[in-house]
């Protein structure tokens, strides 16, 4: 009877993700002293948001997965578009997979403590505190390690604990280092940028100049640019774009195909563009799910981080970074739009096997980290030039890693930051070339 | 009373800025103050007594919550925070 109960709790309760993540949230308020009506509103919400998440990953999943299949199967290619929030919603989907993401991202945390903890050098004291991206990167390590490494969960577990906690250790020392002079030391990005802030400073100094009069915020940008900061606006106009591209590629019969016959169908362009919009229907829905409990998750761990780590700085979400620099920002973002259109018209001309959409994550918040970084180090061509040449880098990166994502390879969906560009796929063939050495000399 | 801290996406920064805000309404002693985050384009469904963003998201709010919105410079910085937060609570409490 004893056993019958335990195995319930483990294998049915435990190993659902949405229940084990409102756990965490409940412990972690119990443990600030919350009062209980408070208590009681981060843990609903965390399951409630979770659910959210899943609902809305379903709502943009059924709008790209039939065009995407249907592109893949015509043209004998793989068609992507690089999301991180979106393909998160393909893990979730996964039970195991999800459930082993949501351990990983916390014991990734739990070593991320430490390690700052034993860390002497004041430049390394900060706190990784972007939960959402730590959540969605916790899931790409336990797609991507099973397929290069061969490892069960367990091991995967283990291997991305430690990879990802050296990541949230280490990589905020670059931004805090560069930014000194312009955040002083308030905050520094924790994003998926780090590295790729360093890559932006060398291409504004480069191609940019150090002259005042050259510095983006001192340029004024025409008023309706400034409107693609509403997410919502943004993929409105975007994702029809997509589809239509996509729709274009696939052709006329193949579309038509798949609305079905009759008289009465509906065109097959403006069926294209309905689904771009119920695609950032979607991704509307799923951010409401993730606004709900991330309410919950991230005051939990700057809660811990405080008591443990007195003296650290939180290492925070991209838009932290926008207010120092909005122009820097919207230079790189238009660069960047430039440099990811530039990648899918290249991936299509030369028969790519992999085609990359343009990346909604990649223009807008790479764009805008990268425009920063490239105007403080070379002004507004520094920030033009930053957020073009990182655009071309992290959607032509997403040709080697996205075979690398296990479940994910196919979907249509997967990761979206300079950083897997020039840190993590690399490592993953790095992993890759390590396994099947160790294996030759055997 | 509500506050909703602003941003692009409502699920970053914006949850930085509540953070500290829940902490300078504990620190003050106000009562009924709830404080939630939300994306700039869901802010006209969302009521509130006080609004707060950056500089840069400004512009781009609806007119009719303009007048109600405090505008930073970060969420990070606490004590600016503090310095606009403060004196406007306490007029629409009426203390």
């Amino acid at each position: 009877m004893f056993m019958k109960a335990l195995n319930f709790i483990v294998y049915q309760v435990l190993s659902n993700e949405t229940i084990f993540l409102g756990l965490v949230a409940l412990i972690g308020l119990l443990l600030q002293r919350k009062k209980f009506p408070q208590v009681i509103d981060g843990t609903v919400k965390t399951i409630i948001g979770l659910t959210v998440l899943t609902a809305g990953a379903g709502v943009l999943i059924n709008a790209l997965s039939p065009v995407v299949n249907k592109l893949n199967t015509t043209l004998h290619v793989r068609g992507v578009l690089p999301t991180n929030d979106a393909v998160f919603g393909v893990v979730a989907k996964f039970n195991t997979i999800a459930k082993n993401t949501v351990i990983t991202f916390l014991l990734a945390f739990l070593l991320h403590l430490v390690l700052v903890r034993l860390t002497h050098k004041e430049i390394f004291k900060n706190t990784y505190l972007t939960a959402h991206l730590a959540l969605y990167h916790a899931a790409f390590m336990n797609v991507t390690i099973p397929t290069v490494l061969h490892t069960n969960g367990f091991w995967t577990i283990i291997i991305a604990t430690i990879l990802n906690a050296i990541y949230y250790t280490y990589s905020p020392a670059i931004p805090r280092k560069l930014s000194h002079d312009w955040m002083h030391d308030v905050s520094t990005l924790g994003f998926m940028d780090q590295v790729g802030s360093l890559l932006a400073t060398g291409i504004g100094k480069v191609f940019g100049s150090k002259d005042p009069s050259q510095d983006a915020d001192h340029l004024k940008l025409p008023k309706w640019a400034t409107m693609f900061r509403d997410n919502t606006i943004m993929l409105f106009f975007l994702m029809p774009i997509i589809f239509i591209g996509i729709g274009l590629a696939v052709g006329r019969s193949g579309i038509e195909n798949l609305i079905g016959g009759g008289a009465d169908a509906t065109n097959w362009i403006l069926w294209l563009i309905l689904e771009g919009f119920q695609f950032t229907a979607g991704i509307v829905i799923l951010l409401q799910g993730v606004r709900m409990f991330i309410g919950s998750i991230v005051p939990a761990f700057k809660g811990i981080s405080d008591k443990f780590l007195p003296g650290a700085i939180p290492a925070l979400d991209a838009p932290t970074i926008f207010p120092y620099s909005p122009m820097g920002g919207m230079f790189g973002f238009l660069g960047s739009t430039v440099g990811c259109i530039l990648v899918t018209f290249l991936t299509i001309i030369f028969h790519s096997p992999v085609i990359v959409f343009p990346s909604p994550i990649i223009m807008y918040f790479d764009g805008n980290v990268m425009g920063i970084f490239g105007n403080k180090a070379g002004g507004w061509r520094g920030a033009v030039a930053a957020g073009f040449i990182t655009g071309m880098i992290s959607s032509a990166a997403v040709i080697l890693f996205y075979p690398l994502t296990g479940v994910c390879y196919g979907s249509g969906l997967t990761w979206s930051n300079i950083d897997y560009a020039l840190v993590w796929m690399p490592l993953m063939y790095l992993l890759k070339w390590i396994r099947l050495g160790i294996l030759a000399l055997l | 009373m509500k506050i909703v801290a602003i941003c692009g996406l409502g699920v970053g920064s914006s949850v930085i800025g509540k953070m500290n805000i829940d902490s300078i309404v504990s620190d003050n002693g106000f009562d009924d103050v709830d404080v939630d985050t939300v994306d700039l384009g869901s802010v006209s469904g969302k009521t509130a007594e006080i609004y707060v963003t950056t500089r840069e998201l400004f512009d781009n709010l609806p007119e009719d919550i303009k007048p109600k919105t405090i505008v930073l410079t970060n969420f990070v910085d606490k004590a600016d925070i503090e310095k606009h937060l403060v004196p406007k609570i306490k007029e629409i409490q009426g203390q």
